[in-house]
């Protein structure tokens, strides 16, 4: 068995046992089983997926980094959320927010970070979209 | 013996004061709460984020190459960078002149100052101390609040304004006791100091018995992870700390309120028995005067 550990800068979002963790690093997805060597990688925005035994939750993370050491993999991430749960009018008006926030700002490190939540966002959207 | 209305005019005035300073203890105490919990909440990530960028340096100088990162490089030290938080607000007891006399009692030598907090910034323009630039953070700690922090410190860094960053600011260890400090972010020099000091911090924290003894590996390389990992830490740091002197600032507040509220009630209750003296000394003297009259 393996311990999934997400944290965000604000809270630890999830601390659970898994049989098999799928990450979304640059280089494709990266499925960590038990006894999977030392990593740590660099993973971009898009789905993390959890199994255990049948069952298979999903969550969308923003991007960050993940380390696996002796069988415990622990994401940083600046946010991450179960799929099932997204809400599409919250999402709505976040994106319309950050729309707003983006044509107005100039600093560009600050626009970067805007951009890239609004694409966050829209990865989050399209998902429920689909669901 | 003092004027009976007097008194009463000190009591009152004392009872407003007390009424003022329990207000602002309350509005303390749940912000206080707030702000703790956020400050904790950070210490987690903050632990795991310099554990990975410890193993990618070690893995560096095991391996006997030089890591390239300008963050990584000591370069000698003409002028420090330090960034200075404070308060905007006054009334938190010592907390802000603590911290200011440890910054002048600790810096030797040449040093660019930023500030958060307007505090900051009259200390340090009041000590004729060589201020770079002032900002204000508001109490949630917004991205778009410390993102121009870190730019402009990254830049003095990279330009060679600065060659450390610093950042004073009084430690939070419980409601009672924050200890100002300056901790060293930039060069990124001895990571297993920063992981000691977040080990003490996190409650229960334990570690993982299970040692790792198969080499690590990196994806997609160590050079790509080192190249985003610094910034990330440098950004996380300044915020994780911001947070944590909200965290003094609202204790520090909380509890210089407190006693101000405590010493109100002790100051009205010897003045009520000054009051109750007087009145009585009143009412005795008349007694003694109406004796005398009808004695005549």
């Amino acid at each position: 068995m393996l311990r999934l550990e997400i944290i965000s800068p604000k809270e630890q979002i999830v601390s659970t046992d898994a049989f098999e963790v799928v990450l979304p690093t640059e280089l494709g997805e990266v499925g960590i089983l038990s006894h999977h060597i030392p990593l740590i990688t660099h993973m971009k925005m898009g789905i993390l997926s959890v199994f255990n035994d049948g069952t298979a939750e999903r969550y969308v993370v923003s991007g960050g980094f993940a380390q696996v050491k002796a069988d415990k993999v622990s994401v940083l991430t600046d946010d991450a959320l179960l799929i099932s749960e997204l809400d599409s009018s919250e999402i709505e008006s976040k994106i319309q927010a950050l729309e707003a926030q983006i044509a107005e700002e100039a600093s560009t490190e600050l626009k970067k970070t805007y951009v890239s939540q609004l694409e966050f966002f829209q990865l989050q959207q399209s998902l429920v979209a689909h669901s | 013996m003092a004027n009976l209305r007097d008194i009463r005019r000190r009591i009152k005035s004392v009872k407003n004061t007390r009424q003022i300073t329990r207000a602002m203890q309350l509005v303390s105490s749940s912000k206080m709460k707030r702000s703790q919990d956020a400050a904790l909440a950070g210490r987690p990530y903050a632990y795991v984020l310099a554990e990975m960028l410890n193993t990618v340096s070690e893995s560096f100088k095991t391996s006997g190459s030089e890591i390239e990162h300008s963050f990584f490089k000591p370069r000698p030290v003409q002028k420090r960078g330090i960034l200075i938080l404070s308060t905007d607000k006054g009334l938190c007891g010592p907390l802000n002149s603590n911290l200011f006399r440890m910054v002048v009692e600790s810096v030797d030598g040449e040093a660019l100052y930023f500030t958060v907090g307007r505090k900051g910034a009259q200390f340090v323009k009041r000590a004729g101390l060589d201020l770079k630039q002032a900002f204000e953070v508001s109490d949630k700690v917004e991205t778009s609040e410390f993102i121009p922090i870190v730019e402009t410190l990254v830049q003095s860094y990279e330009n060679g304004a600065i060659d450390t960053i610093e950042i004073a600011y009084p430690n939070f260890i419980n409601v009672l006791v924050q200890k100002p400090v300056i901790q060293p972010i930039l060069p990124i020099l001895d990571l297993d100091t920063v992981l000691e000091q977040l080990k003490s911090k996190i409650k229960g924290f334990t570690e993982d018995i299970s040692q790792e003894s198969r080499e690590i590996a990196f994806e997609p390389s160590p050079n790509e992870i080192l190249s985003q990992l610094p910034s990330l830490y440098l950004r996380f740091m300044v915020s994780q700390l911001i947070l944590e002197s909200k965290a003094s600032e609202y204790s520090a507040r909380m509890v210089a309120m407190k006693s101000a509220t405590d010493n109100a009630s002790k100051l009205v209750d010897a003045l009520t028995l000054d009051y109750n003296k007087a009145r009585q000394a009143a009412i005795t003297q008349e007694i003694l005067e109406i004796a005398a009259a009808s004695a005549a």
